[in-house]
C-alpha cells in the first residue's frame, strides 16, 4: 500500500496562482515551516489559557464591578471585539485553534500537549447520530443569548460559564471521539463556524488527483507509521470530523488547527487566500441546523441592539432578572424572536419567492434552508454594527483594568486610574451605517444569484439546478 | 521530544497554578502582612441591603495613624467619621481612596455613607473604636 503511495507524485510545486485574491500561503517558506511545527497550536493556546486563567480567577474572587473587573471587559470587550471584527471576518474560525476552553480535554485524550501520538486516552465514542448537528449548540447559544444582559455584566456569572465550558469540554473529550464538544456543543462554534464562509482564507486540498489516489487519508484518520515513511510530520485525523481531501469545500467546521496540513503525507493540503463570503456559493452541506443559526444570529443582534442599546428600561430590567414575571416575559419575546418569528418571516417571504416565480416549484424547504444563507453578510455586519457601539465607548476600561485586574487596588502598569474615554461616540453612526449598508448590499447581492428573476426578465446568471424561484421578494425580506 | 512534552506541561502547570498562587498568596497572604504593619484597613463598602459597610467596626489606637483604603462595591459611596473630622469624597465603584488620620480622642465613633445609595442609606453605619 504505502509503496503504491509513493508514486503519487508531490505537489511540491504550487499551481500558478489564479487571480490576486488566491494565494497560496504554504507557498511561502516560513509561513510553510511555521505551520509544520507541531508546537505552533500550543504556542497560540498558552498565551490565551494564561488569560483564560486571570479571568476565571477575576470572575470569582474580583470586584463585582464589571468595569474594573478583568473578567468583563477582556471577555466581553476585548476577545470580542478582536473576535468579531477582526479574527472571524478576516482568519475564519482562527479562534478555535487556540482556544483555550477544550485544550484541556484534548491535552488529556491525546496524551501530549504538542507530540503526535498515535493511540489516544478516554472512550473515543462516537457522538449520537441524532444529534450530528447544531442543534445543541443553537440552544445552548439561544440560553446564554437569553442571559446575555446578567453574563455580560456579572464576573462571576461570566466566569461560572466559562469554567463550567471548560468542565464539559474536558468530560466530552474523556468520553467522546476528537472534539466532539467544539463540533456539535460548543455554543460560540456554531456561529464562527456560519460567519467564517465569509473570511478571506479557506484551507483546502491542492490537487484533487492526489487525494483520490491517496491510500492513507491521514487528513482525516491521522498520521500513521505508513503515512509518515511517505511524509507529514506526524498529524491527528481532523478533530472536527472533517474530511479535508474528500473535498472540504466550506470553511464552516474547519478549525484552522493545521492538523490535516501537518498529516497529509503529500503536502497536499494548503491554505489560501480568496475573495470574501466565497463559501456561500457553495450549495454542498446546507443545512436546516446552519440555517437556524443564521436567523438566531441575526435576531439577536437585533434584539441586543433593543435591549442594550435602546431607551426602554423596562426590557432592560427584564433581561437583568430583576423579576421572575418579567423575566418569563423577556424570555417568551427574545426566543420567540430569534427562534419562531424570524424562521417565520423567512418561510413567508421564502414561500412567496416561489410562488411568484412560476414555473416549475422548487423543494420550499431546500429554499427555506438555501435562502437563509443569504442572511450571513447581513448578521455578520449586524454584530459588526452593533459591537462597534459598545466596543469604542467602553474599550478605555482596559487599560485601567490590566493595571488591576481583579480591583483590588493593583496599579501593574501605572494605567489603572486612566478615566473611561469613549473614542469618537460622535463617528459611531457613520461606521455603523455603512456597515450595515454593505452587509444588505451583499446579502442582497448572494441572495439575487440564487434564483432567476420574476417572469418576463432575465437573469444574468444561469438558474442553479436546485432551485428556481424570485429572489426579488427575498430581497423585500433582507 | 520528551523534554519537549515536558517543557510543555511545565508551561502549563505554572499558567494555571503556578501563577494564581503567586497572585493569591501576594493579595491574601503578603499584602494584608504588609499593610497590618502599616496600619492600612481595607473598607469595601455596600448598599445596606447589600451588607453595608465590611468591615463595619474598626478598632484603632489613639494618636497612631491610621491608613483608610476605601472602595465600593456596588454603587457611589462616601465616607464620614462623625467626632473624628473625616470624611471622603464620592467613593466611585471599583475605586479606591486612601484617608489617612490620626485620632486624638478615644471613644465609638459612628461612620456613616454620606451619599444616598439606596432605600435603606440612612441604615448603612458602622463604628471606629479609638482605644487608648
Amino acid at each position: 500500500m504505502a509503496q503504491r503511495s509513493t508514486a503519487i507524485a508531490r505537489p511540491i510545486l504550487r499551481p500558478p496562482q489564479e487571480v490576486a485574491w488566491r494565494k497560496d500561503l504554504l507557498g511561502y517558506r516560513p509561513v510553510r515551516w511555521l505551520v509544520r511545527q507541531r508546537w505552533l497550536q500550543f504556542a497560540l493556546i498558552l498565551p490565551n489559557l494564561f488569560v483564560f486563567t486571570i479571568v476565571i480567577m477575576a470572575g470569582f474572587l474580583g470586584t463585582p464591578i464589571g468595569a474594573k473587573n478583568f473578567a468583563i471587559i477582556f471577555v466581553w470587550i476585548v476577545w470580542w471585539a478582536l473576535l468579531i471584527l477582526v479574527l472571524v471576518p478576516f482568519g475564519a474560525r482562527i479562534w478555535c485553534a487556540m482556544c483555550p476552553i477544550p485544550a484541556v480535554g484534548e491535552w488529556m485524550q491525546r496524551r501530549a500537549f504538542i507530540l503526535w501520538k498515535p493511540k489516544t486516552f478516554g472512550l473515543a465514542r462516537k457522538w449520537p447520530k441524532g444529534l450530528r448537528n447544531l442543534w445543541v449548540a443553537n440552544f445552548g447559544f439561544a440560553s446564554i443569548a437569553l442571559t446575555s444582559a446578567v453574563l455580560t455584566t456579572r464576573p462571576i456569572v461570566t466566569g461560572a460559564v466559562l469554567l463550567g465550558l471548560v468542565i464539559i469540554a474536558a468530560v466530552t473529550h474523556l468520553v467522546f471521539e476528537r472534539r466532539t464538544f467544539c463540533r456539535y456543543l460548543c455554543p460560540v462554534g456554531g456561529f464562527l463556524g456560519l460567519y467564517s464562509m465569509a473570511a478571506p482564507v479557506e484551507v483546502r486540498r491542492v490537487d484533487a488527483e492526489v487525494c483520490r489516489q491517496c491510500q492513507f487519508k491521514a487528513c482525516f484518520r491521522g498520521s500513521t507509521e505508513a503515512s509518515l515513511r511517505v511524509g507529514g510530520v506526524g498529524g491527528y485525523g481532523c478533530p472536527n470530523f472533517e474530511f479535508p481531501g474528500a473535498p472540504m469545500e466550506r470553511n464552516t467546521y474547519c478549525l484552522l488547527c493545521t492538523e490535516c496540513i501537518k498529516a497529509c503525507p503529500y503536502e497536499n493540503i494548503t491554505i489560501r487566500t480568496r475573495p470574501f463570503f466565497q463559501d456561500l456559493q457553495v450549495e454542498k452541506g446546507r443545512k436546516l441546523d446552519e440555517a437556524y443559526k443564521a436567523f438566531i444570529m441575526l435576531g439577536a443582534a437585533i434584539m441586543y441592539s433593543i435591549v442594550m442599546l435602546g431607551p426602554w428600561g423596562r426590557i432592560k430590567d427584564w433581561a437583568n432578572f430583576t423579576s421572575f414575571s418579567g423575566l418569563l416575559l423577556y424570555a417568551a419575546i427574545f426566543l420567540g424572536s430569534i427562534l419562531v418569528a424570524a424562521p417565520a418571516l423567512h418561510l413567508v417571504f421564502t414561500w412567496l419567492s416561489r410562488v411568484f416565480a412560476g414555473g416549475s416549484r422548487p423543494d420550499l424547504k431546500k429554499l427555506f434552508v438555501d435562502y437563509a444563507y443569504t442572511l450571513v453578510p447581513l448578521g455578520l455586519a449586524g454584530w459588526i454594527a452593533f459591537s462597534f457601539s459598545f466596543v469604542l465607548p467602553n474599550i478605555s476600561y482596559a487599560l485601567s483594568v490590566l493595571s488591576d485586574p481583579f480591583g483590588w487596588g493593583w496599579d501593574l502598569f501605572g494605567t489603572k486610574g486612566y478615566p473611561w474615554t469613549p473614542y469618537a461616540p460622535h463617528l459611531l453612526p457613520y461606521i455603523q451605517v455603512p456597515t450595515l449598508l454593505l452587509g444588505l448590499v451583499l446579502s442582497i447581492k448572494v441572495g439575487s444569484r440564487w434564483g432567476i428573476p420574476l417572469p418576463g426578465k432575465t437573469s444574468p446568471h444561469p438558474p442553479r439546478p436546485g432551485g428556481r424561484s424570485s429572489p426579488s421578494l427575498h430581497t423585500w425580506q433582507v | 521530544m520528551r523534554r519537549l512534552e515536558w517543557t510543555a506541561f511545565l508551561l502549563v502547570l505554572l499558567t494555571v497554578v503556578g501563577i494564581p498562587v503567586v497572585i493569591l498568596a501576594y493579595q491574601f497572604i503578603y499584602y494584608p502582612a504588609v499593610a497590618s504593619a502599616s496600619g492600612e484597613i481595607t473598607i469595601i463598602a455596600r448598599t445596606h441591603e447589600a451588607g453595608g459597610w465590611l468591615p463595619s467596626e474598626i478598632v484603632v489606637r489613639r494618636g497612631e495613624k491610621v491608613r483608610l483604603k476605601v472602595t465600593s462595591a456596588d454603587v457611589t459611596h462616601g465616607l464620614r467619621i462623625r467626632g473624628l473630622k473625616v470624611k471622603s469624597g464620592p467613593i466611585t465603584p471599583g475605586s479606591y481612596q486612601i484617608i489617612e488620620f490620626v485620632p486624638q480622642k478615644t471613644g465609638t465613633f459612628p461612620f456613616y455613607c454620606t451619599v444616598i445609595c439606596s432605600p435603606e442609606h440612612t441604615e448603612m453605619q458602622g463604628e471606629v473604636i479609638v482605644e487608648p
